[in-house]
């Protein structure tokens, strides 16, 4: 009798779970909820908690957020912005989405409409009104010239927000051409975008946004690397003279050197160390300054180095990371020409040494 | 008879409470470069770090300041410094059998301020082995268990 009861009960528990996990699945409650945590996982490192902006443009300005549509930084979440830092959140559900653009909302509603209907305009004119108003600032090509993006306190900076890329893909493929035109009309007050509305007529707007989409159709997809990450070369001396002849070749180049450590250095005493894998680190400050106002995070796989080893045949190698594919993981078009010239010179000293 | 039922209505509930905290968790991004900001100050923030990394039985192997360099350059920059860390079984053992993984050894994290907050990043380390195919296979459980541990100390600051 009692066993009965509890399969009644056990019944019960499967019916009620089969038609529960369903909606938890769905994890929509949870997510609502959750709207200001999920910013804070995915978001605030860039953007900032409060959203006033970091590596990532300010968001919660109410001039910015009135002008985002909800269409707008959906897209931007699950696309991001290739070549341009912002990753793509295609992880996330439409719900956890759906969270974070409500979390958002708390900042300001949204006043830009949800109208997608293209603009008509002359884009040939509007080349022509983009150069004399907005190059300045958001580059010759629409690519957002100056170092660096969002906004910092702790470099110096030419502006107090660095003007967004206007040509990337991931931008133009969310923005409506509503959005771009209330954006140029309206300005962002608070940050250094101008409002254009007393200073350029309407058809000059429609023009403007028109050579802002044609721009875009021409823009193609930067090739992939596929180099080897790690660079392996054979040292035709032995271990004591590679190590002296590298560091005397990165001075040559102009570049500082750190003091030698051993890879196992401060992770065991000092006689315990493999004292035949020295790394040799090395740095031009203004190289590095330049790739850190570029990428604050640069410190992850900056300054350069080059470790010497001696194998158990004795033979001596040089093996350094290729910086160039390594900085591909940061998503900026910007760094990768920075470290294309880094990349130059360990290449010729790593030559100079083995040849 | 009922005893075995209770010990089935258990398993049940336990097994659903799981299958709930799986569905509900949220989902892992696919970050590249892991980044966490905290709304402590930059001193502070170093010296938490140093601590969280030997919590998670990693050893802090070396601290590098970038910001004095640069500032002695005439460069100004706020607060920038760089931990290295690792442990030396891992360390050892990686080196030794596969010498192209030495560049990315010991291990990074970049600390650095902004405004009165702080930045704190790293190169996941399945990041870096996708990029290289051939160590996958072999390498996954060690370079997962990494990111997972990083994700945890990063965790710890958000
Ligand atoms: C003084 C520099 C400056 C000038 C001149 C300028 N902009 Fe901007 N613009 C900015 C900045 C900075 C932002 C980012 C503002 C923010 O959201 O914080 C911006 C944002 C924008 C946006 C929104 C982009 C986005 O990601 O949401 C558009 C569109 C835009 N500008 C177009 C133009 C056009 C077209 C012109 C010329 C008619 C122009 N801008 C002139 C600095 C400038
Ligand atoms: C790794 C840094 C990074 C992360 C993480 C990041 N962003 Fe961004 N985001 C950026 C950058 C950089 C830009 C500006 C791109 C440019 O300058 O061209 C941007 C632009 C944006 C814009 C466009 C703003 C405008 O004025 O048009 C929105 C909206 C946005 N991000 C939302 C988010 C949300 C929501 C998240 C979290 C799910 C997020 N971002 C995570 C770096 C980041």
């Amino acid at each position: 009798m009692h066993s009965l009861s509890y399969k009644k009960t056990l019944n019960y528990l499967i019916w009620l779970s089969l038609t529960l996990l369903p909606v938890l699945a769905s994890s929509s409650l949870y997510a609502q909820e959750n709207g200001a945590a999920l910013y804070k996982q995915h978001c605030s490192a860039c953007h900032s908690n409060t959203g006033e902006g970091g590596i990532g443009l300010p968001l919660a300005t109410p001039s910015v957020i009135e002008s985002l549509p909800d269409s707008y930084i959906k897209k931007t979440i699950i696309q991001g912005r290739p070549g341009r830092i912002m990753p793509a959140f295609d992880q996330l559900s439409a719900d956890e989405v759906d969270a974070i653009v409500g979390h958002m909302r708390l900042w300001g509603e949204q006043k830009v409409s949800n109208d997608t209907t293209p603009i008509k305009g002359n884009a040939l004119k509007g080349k022509a009104t983009y150069q004399q108003h907005c190059a300045s600032c958001h580059g010759q090509n629409l690519e957002g010239n100056t170092l660096g993006t969002g906004v910092t306190f702790s470099r110096d900076r030419s502006l107090p927000v660095m003007p967004p890329a206007l040509n990337n893909a991931g931008f133009l493929d969310a923005a409506s051409d509503a959005m771009l035109k209330y954006s140029i009309s309206h300005g962002r007050i608070g940050t250094p975008m101008p409002a254009f509305a007393d200073t350029l007529t309407e058809p000059q707007i429609n023009d403007v946004v028109s050579y802002i989409r044609a721009a875009h159709q021409q823009q193609a997809k930067p090739p992939v690397d596929e180099d080897a990450l790690s660079l392996m070369y054979d040292s035709p001396l032995d271990f004591d003279e590679t190590v002296d002849a590298v560091r005397s070749t990165i001075s040559a180049y102009n570049f500082r050197t750190f003091p030698d450590r051993y890879i196992e250095q401060g992770l065991t005493d000092e006689f315990s160390s493999n004292k035949k894998q020295v790394i040799i680190r090395f740095c031009n400050f203004k190289k590095l300054y330049d790739a850190i106002r570029i990428e604050p995070r640069i410190g992850t796989i900056l300054p350069c180095k080059i470790t010497i080893f001696e194998t158990e045949d004795g033979e001596v190698k040089l093996v350094t990371v290729n910086i160039k594919r390594y900085g591909s993981l940061f998503n900026n078009a910007q760094l990768d020409k920075a470290l294309e010239a880094i990349s130059e010179a360990y290449e010729e000293i790593l030559d100079e040494v083995t040849l | 008879m009922t005893i075995a039922m209770n010990k089935l209505l258990i398993t049940f509930l336990y097994t659903l409470a799981t299958a709930i905290c799986v569905v509900s968790n949220t989902a892992v991004a696919t970050e590249d470069i892991l980044t966490a900001r905290t709304s402590s100050d930059f001193e502070s923030t170093l010296e938490k770090s140093k601590l969280v990394l030997e919590e998670h039985n990693f050893t802090v192997a070396h601290v590098q300041r970038c910001d004095g360099g640069l500032r002695q350059m005439g460069y100004h920059t706020d607060n920038y410094k760089i931990i290295f860390f690792g442990r030396l079984e891992e360390v050892r053992e990686v080196t030794r059998a596969h010498p192209e993984l030495m560049p990315f050894l010991p291990l990074k994290l970049a600390v650095f301020a902004e405004k009165d907050e702080t930045l704190l990043s790293i190169v996941n380390p399945t990041s870096i082995l996708a990029m290289m195919p051939a160590l996958e296979k072999e390498l996954q459980p060690l370079f997962s268990k990494w990111e997972k541990e990083l994700r945890q100390v990063l965790a710890e600051f958000q």
